[in-house]
């Protein structure tokens, strides 16, 4: 019964539409981790659209940041607030990232996982810029 | 599969000389199964208008409500099966967090709101939340799923014999953006309307009524002419009509939607308004 085209959940929908509207970078991800969406504050830090970028498998959007922790030591994939939220747990963490000009970037993510009538279908996570 | 449409108002019951046509009363939709059996679609005041016949009346019964605003739950106490002690019924519902279907609907079936109260009903009753995975009632398979609306809120599909038909009495998937430049992914309610030979779809609003409504939860006539559309529905009723709109402003709205459908290069003759007491034959592009 199920269509050829697979439709997100409803709770996706609605944070796509969300996040879409809002000035802070944030992304969101499917229960699988695929990063499925990212509005356009995050893409001028990823130095890409959406539109044009696609969905990314969770080892390709972890490592583009090269994510690291304020002192500069690396941060693993395990340990970022969105792969954190992608287990069921909400999380929040500072870290350094470089963007895309190349500029190390103070930030703090929020990350937390989206569930509805058919459990957790995903997780979002939003950047503050720590310096704003 | 045969649906009789036993209310097509919105938000509020409307009658009135000037609304006889269209009916006045709130979302209930009866759908008679190949097998003979019967589901009912949402509880609103319609549900007075549902004809079970005799020997329907000794079969376990299913209400499905998409939702448990007022004008959806509002007839449950006038569905005369909930007072016949031999009957069984089985109302199926969205979940939500941790309290049982039961306990919501029993806020608004409790003093001092009505004067009987769920322990009270003498049919054999259980309260269900509809299942994550498609599921078989009769000769049906359904499958429901949540749908932008305000609140928890399901979307039927009901596969029957060959025919299928989608109900979305109450749905704004206009409300994340232009449904145009939505990729199916992104458009709610698309799995469950996809090619089905009936859509029962929310068009409350005329479009110059919808601005002030954005958000409410409910589509403009543009954005169910457009869900239509993309969902290649083979036959499209608009339903859950504006309390407010007489019998003439919508055959306006009916003959403006038509206009524009024509003009999508669609057949008209596959647009229509629900009408309380219609019966639509699912399956065949007839009107019984």
């Amino acid at each position: 019964m199920r269509s050829v085209t697979e439709q997100h959940p409803v709770e996706l929908i609605m944070a796509r539409g969300l996040i879409s509207n809002l000035t802070t970078a944030a992304f969101l991800v499917d229960a699988a981790g695929v990063l499925i969406f990212f509005n356009e504050p995050a893409g001028e830090l990823l130095g890409v659209k959406y539109e044009e970028a696609g969905p990314m498998e969770p080892e390709e959007w972890g490592g583009r940041f090269s994510p690291t922790r304020l002192d500069g030591q690396p941060l693993a994939l395990g340990e970022l607030p969105l792969a954190i939220a992608l287990e069921g747990r909400a999380a929040h963490a500072p870290m350094r990232i470089q963007s895309a000009s190349g500029e190390p970037c103070d930030i703090e993510v929020t990350a937390f996982p989206l569930a509805g009538r058919e459990g957790q279908t995903g997780a979002l996570a939003i950047f503050w810029d720590r310096s704003s | 599969m045969q649906v009789r449409v036993c209310g097509a108002r919105g938000s509020l019951p409307s009658p009135g000389a000037d609304k006889v046509r269209y009916g006045g009363n709130t979302s209930c939709v009866q759908v008679r199964l190949s097998d003979g059996s019967h589901v009912v679609l949402d509880a609103g005041t319609g549900i007075r208008n549902v004809d079970l016949g005799v020997e329907a009346s000794r079969d376990h019964l299913h209400l499905l409500l998409t939702h448990l605003h007022l004008d959806h739950i509002q007839g449950l106490l006038f569905f005369t099966p909930l007072f016949q002690p031999e009957a069984e019924v089985t109302v199926w519902g969205p979940a939500e967090g941790r309290v049982p279907l039961q306990d919501r609907i029993s806020r608004y079936l409790s003093a001092p709101l009505t004067p009987v109260e769920v322990r009270e009903l003498p049919c054999n009753l259980d309260f269900r939340n509809c299942p994550v995975s498609e599921w078989r009632i009769g000769s049906a398979l359904l499958r429901a799923e949540a749908v932008t609306h305000r609140g928890p809120t399901l979307g039927f599909r009901i596969e029957d014999a060959g025919a299928t038909l989608c109900y979305l009495p109450d749905h704004e998937p206009a409300l994340v953006g232009a449904i145009d430049g939505l990729e199916h992914e992104w458009l709610s309610g698309y799995r469950l309307a996809r090619a089905a030979d009936v859509l029962i779809h929310d068009a409350q609003y005329r479009d110059d009524e919808y601005p002030a409504h954005f958000g409410w939860g409910h589509s403009a006539v543009s954005h169910a002419l457009d869900f239509a559309s993309r969902c290649e529905a083979k036959r499209t009723v608009f339903f859950h009509h504006d309390p407010f709109h007489t019998d003439s402003d919508l055959d306006a709205i009916l003959d403006d939607a038509r206009e524009r459908w024509a003009e999508r290069g669609r057949d008209p003759a596959t647009l229509d308004l629900a009408r309380e007491e219609a019966v639509i034959a699912v399956g065949a592009v007839r009107q019984v």
